[in-house]
Order: structure tokens, then sequence, then C-alpha cells
């Protein structure tokens, strides 16, 4: 085997590499998607509800609710027109929060004091991942 | 241009504080040259008013002619009434008074504190009684507070304000639904939406003072809309301006100031607008409505807009009958792949329907990212059925299904997942895996907060000879550092 016929060789197996690797190519990059918070239905026993001068005052938005889900901002694959790939760097906790609301209601008290963190839990987990070029890629 | 419209914002809002400072003054200088108005006061245990202890008693005078009048001293002046405190006084003396109670609480003296709240509640009452314009004076105080303050005097402050503002304008909305009259109301929610701009705290409690309430009006849109567009500009947060939106157009509906097709058109037209907080709005209103909520999804996948079909998801899970919200979930996520937080308030309101999309899609194996977002929604589902699903998914086709059983069974029965971890750790098919072994090193957070020392030590040791990648060893090694004693396995 001459030396031309041995660079031959290489080169068409290098152009064969290359185009499997852009014909593999998922064509994908990351989108942020924004943090999110889940607040569960508040606890009866939240909340004000206190008559003063004949009005009654009811205030749920000061309420304890039941549980806090928390999604950090994280990211998803969305179609790109680049050779590109996605590849995960890192998972993240997608938390709940529980919380217990003890039975008596102080008017002035803070919201957190009243509104008692019972237990935090991973519960799910999301992506954070980057975009790199496919003949970068594990794939090529 | 920037600063321009930020100096004219400015002086809008001191000029209104200005306004009601002036105003307070105003109506303190009548009440100073008026005779004096005596409140009905409640019984205080311990802390008599000023306004109690400076109310001369009425003396009746039943000395008959043969009784000794006392001589007149003109040497010594009768004793000056008390001052009676200031709004800005009353409202500070209130957050010393809870904090007070606060402090009471934290020590366990119950009975002590239950007394001091009291005491409070019935200073509060006064200070209700004293000032008809509580509202006008607790927005000039609101204005003169840091919006970023998290000084415990400025937290009670705020906590006092918020208690006079609703107080107040939810008896003003009582009577001005009684009379058809808004002209004691609509201005003091003009004036709480323009000092709202400060952001901050003051944002934030404006925003628990207006959404999902009924204070909102017609007359208030434009200050809304202006909300909104500082939000656009980031200036502003935009949950907050969102919520002022669906509120205001809820009660536009419900008051009938405007149609229902009215709105509706509005906002079919504010779909497309740039406005984040105005798509959502608008979007939000069309998902509610049986007749729209189609064209709506159609639209949301065919814009393949991510943030707003995030937030559409978060009402949908929350707000629609759940039959239909799993429908809007479903249709969705061709949009938006991962969305375990909506499965999971959609479980927390209704497991049977989670159950059954879940068999459904076993049954077909299909939609295995749906699947998975399920089995964490019953993380949040009490109940023997959900469990039993659960352990089912442990040997579901999809590596990332059966990962995320692990991970759910951790968090509700952490003393049974020592065993799910090991099947996940000893199936080839996840064992090599980085990103199912990642979830199992997130499922050994679960077990460390319950507890379980030697569990963690366990499947450390395994954990720490399997291909994890660097952001997961390094997580591995924290919990191991945390848990364990000298933060190493029994083998390390």
């Amino acid at each position: 085997m001459t030396l031309r016929s041995i660079t031959v060789a290489l080169a068409t197996t290098l152009f064969c590499l290359t185009t499997m690797a852009q014909s593999n190519c998922p064509r994908e990059r990351t989108e942020t998607v924004a943090r999110q918070t889940i607040l569960g239905k508040d606890l009866e026993c939240g909340g004000i509800s206190v008559n003063i001068g004949g009005v009654q005052l009811h205030q749920p938005n000061s309420g304890c609710p039941l549980f806090l889900i928390y999604e950090p901002e994280h990211h998803v694959a969305r179609p790109a027109k680049q050779d590109t790939m996605v590849e995960v760097v890192q998972l993240l906790d997608v938390t709940r929060m529980r919380f217990e609301c003890k039975s008596k209601w102080f008017l002035f008290v803070p919201y957190t004091t009243e509104c008692r963190l019972t237990g935090t839990d991973a519960i799910a987990a999301v992506p954070l991942m980057r975009t790199v070029p496919c003949a970068l890629g594990p794939q090529s | 241009m920037y600063e321009l419209a930020a100096l004219r914002r400015h002086s809008l809002v001191w000029l209104v504080i200005l306004g009601f400072l002036a105003a307070g003054l105003g109506f303190a200088f009548y009440r100073a040259t008026s005779p004096a108005i005596t409140p009905p006061l409640p019984a205080m245990a311990s802390t008599p008013s000023p306004e109690t202890s400076a109310t001369p008693r009425s003396t009746t005078t039943t000395a008959g002619p043969l009784q000794r009048q006392p001589a007149r001293r003109p040497s010594t002046p009768p004793p000056e009434p008390a001052p009676r405190p200031s709004f800005a006084e009353f409202v500070d003396e209130l957050a010393r008074a809870g904090q007070a109670t606060a402090d009471l609480l934290e020590a366990e003296r119950i009975t002590e504190a239950e007394a001091s709240d009291e005491r409070t509640r019935a200073r509060f009452a006064v200070l209700m009684a004293t000032f008809p314009d509580a509202a006008e004076q607790a927005l000039a105080v609101l204005g003169t507070i840091p919006p970023d303050s998290d000084a415990a005097i400025d937290l009670g402050r705020r906590m006092v304000l918020q208690h006079v503002l609703d107080t107040d304008c939810t008896a003003r909305h009582r009577a001005a639904e009684a009379a058809d009259d808004y002209s004691r109301l609509d201005p003091v929610i003009g004036s709480l939406l323009t000092v709202m701009h400060y952001g901050g705290e003051t944002a934030t409690l404006g925003g628990q003072l207006l959404i999902d309430r009924p204070f909102l009006r017609l007359s208030h849109e434009a200050a809304v809309l202006e909300i909104v567009e500082l939000a656009g500009e980031d200036r502003f947060p935009r949950t907050i301006a969102t919520g002022l939106l669906t509120t205001l157009w809820h009660n536009l509906q419900a008051n009938g100031e405007r149609s229902s097709e009215d709105l509706t058109s509005l906002a079919v037209i504010l779909m497309s607008d740039p406005d984040v907080s105005r798509r959502t709005a608008a979007c939000r209103h069309l998902l509610l409505d049986d007749r729209y909520r189609p064209m709506l999804l159609a639209w949301l996948r065919e814009k393949d807009d991510i943030a707003v079909t995030a937030e559409v998801t978060r009402a949908a899970s929350r707000e629609l009958p759940p039959r239909q919200a799993i429908r809007v979930l479903r249709e969705l996520g061709a949009v938006l792949p991962n969305m375990p937080g909506a499965y999971m308030a959609l479980a927390a309101r209704s497991t049977e329907v989670v159950l059954a999309e879940y068999y459904t899609l076993l049954g077909n194996d299909t939609h295995a990212e749906v699947r998975r977002d399920l089995i964490s929604g019953l993380g949040m589902a009490p109940g023997t059925e959900a469990r039993k699903v659960i352990e089912l998914a442990l040997g579901d086709p999809a590596g990332q299904v059966r990962a995320q059983a692990v991970l759910t069974l951790s968090a509700v029965a952490p003393e049974e997942a020592e065993a799910a971890c090991n099947t996940l750790l000893d199936d080839a098919r996840t064992a090599t895996d980085p990103l199912a072994l990642g979830i199992v090193v997130i499922a050994l957070q679960n077990l460390e907060a319950a507890g379980l020392i030697h569990a963690i030590d366990r499947l450390g040791q395994r954990l720490q000879r399997a291909p994890l990648s660097p952001a997961s060893k390094q997580r591995l090694e924290e919990i191991l550092a945390r848990a364990l004693p000298g933060g190493r396995t029994s083998r390390g």
C-alpha cells in the first residue's frame, strides 16, 4: 500500500466520520426556563380573620400554604439551526417545602413565625445544560 | 429619557406623599381646633391609651349648698392633657407591641403572648377609631419606609400599615357598594398603585392588598398598565404586575364594567404583545374560558413561547378542573418537556387523575417524560394507591421514570429508599448512566434529612465507585462530609 493510498483512505475515513457526526447531530440548543414557585392551598387555620369596628377582616394572602414547590431556573433543549447539541452539566433539585399552621393566629406576629416549615425534600430534578458543537460532543 | 422619566415618576410619588402629609396636618389642625370627639374605646388591660387617660372624667355636681366648696388654688394649674400620639407614632407603638408579642411567643410564654396580642388588637381598634383618614395616613407613612429595608421596626411598620389599609379599604369598599359611590375608595387605591412604584417590599405589600381582591376598578386601568410597563423594563416585579392586571380584568368583568366579550377580544390582541405580563394575563384569561382554550393551546404550541407556557401550565394545574388541567399539561408538553412542579400541584388536588394518566401511558409505553413527571407528582399524593404506583414505577421500562420513582420514594418513605437505590445501581441499564446516578445522589439528601446514616454510608461507598458526573461527585462528597462521622464512609 502506497503512501498516497493511505492518505486517501485516511481522508475518506475522516470525511465519513464527519458526515456521520453531522447526520447524527440533533441540532439542538438550550433555552432557559425561569424559576417557578408554586404554592399549595392555604391551610384553614391561616390568614387573618378578625372583626374590627364591625368590619370583618379576612386576609387569605397571609395564610399558610400547605406546601411550596420551588423549581429552579433550568434549561430545555430546543431545535437549532446550527450543528449543535446539548449536554447536561448538572441536575438541580426541585424542592418541596411543607408547612404547618399553628392553631392560634396572632395579629402582628411575623408570617414566618406563625407558618412553620416542617420539612424540606428534593422531589424531582431539572437539568442545567450547555450547547456544544456536534463535532466536539460525545456522539461525534 | 430614562432619567427624565424616572424623575417624573419619583416626583409623582413624592407629590402624592406630600399631599397626604398636608392632608394629615390639616386634619390634625382641624381636630385640634374642633370639639374633641371621644371614640368608644375598648378596655385596656394594662396600658391605658393616652386618649383614655387624657379624657377628663365627667363629674356629677351633687354638692348641696351646705357642702363646703373647695377653695380655689390658682397657683396649681390644671394638668395638661397628654398629647395624642400622631398616626406615625401610633404605628410605631403597634409595631413594637407586635414584636414584643413575637418575642414572648418565641420564649414560649404563651399566656403572656396572648395577653399582649389582645392589648395590641385593642390599640389597633383605637387607632382605627381615632383616624377616619387612616388609609391616607398609612400611605403617607408607607412612602417614608425604604422599600428594601429589612430592619425589624420597618417590617413591623409594614405589617401594621397593611392591616390599616386592609381594614380601611374593606370598610370603604363595603360602604361604596351600598351607596354605589366609590369616591372615598378609588383615590386611595390609585395612590397605593403610585406608591407601589417604589418596588421592593412596598410593591409586595401593595400586591397583597390588591391581587385577587375587589378594589381595582376601571378607573385604575391606566395606573395598572403603567406598572405593567415598568415590569416590562425590569423595574417592577413581573409576578405582581401580572397579578394586578389579571385581577383588574376579573373585577371589570365581575362589576360589569367590561363584558366578557370585550375582555376576550382584548386578550386575543394582547396574546401577541411584546410584554410578558400582558401576554401572561391574556393567556390566563383565555385558558379559563372553555371556548378559547383550544385556540390558546394551538397558539402556544405554534409560538413556542416558554415563558408564557410555564405560567399557563402553573395556572392550569391550580385553577382548571383536574381532568381539563391534565389535558392542558399534556398538550403543552411539546413546548415545555419538563414540568414537575405543575404535575405536583395537580396531584395535590387530584391523585386519581394522575394515577389514571400514568396507567394509560404505561400500558402504551409512550411519553416517558410525562410518566416521569407524573411519578414526581405522586410525591404530593397521600394514600396507599399512590404508593403502590410509585413502587410499580420502580420497574417502568424507561430508566428516567425508574430513577424518578427512586427519588419520589426517598421523599415519601426514605426508610424504603435504600433498597430501591440499590436496585437502580444493580441494573446494567442505569448503573453507568450519569443522569440516573445523579438522581440517586439527590435521593441521598432525603435520606440525610431523615437521619438514615447507615444507609448513606452503604450507598455512599457504592456511589464513590460509580461513574458520576463531576457535579454529582462533588455533591456526594458534600453529603458524606455533612452526614457521616469524620465526613467519610466506614470503608473510606
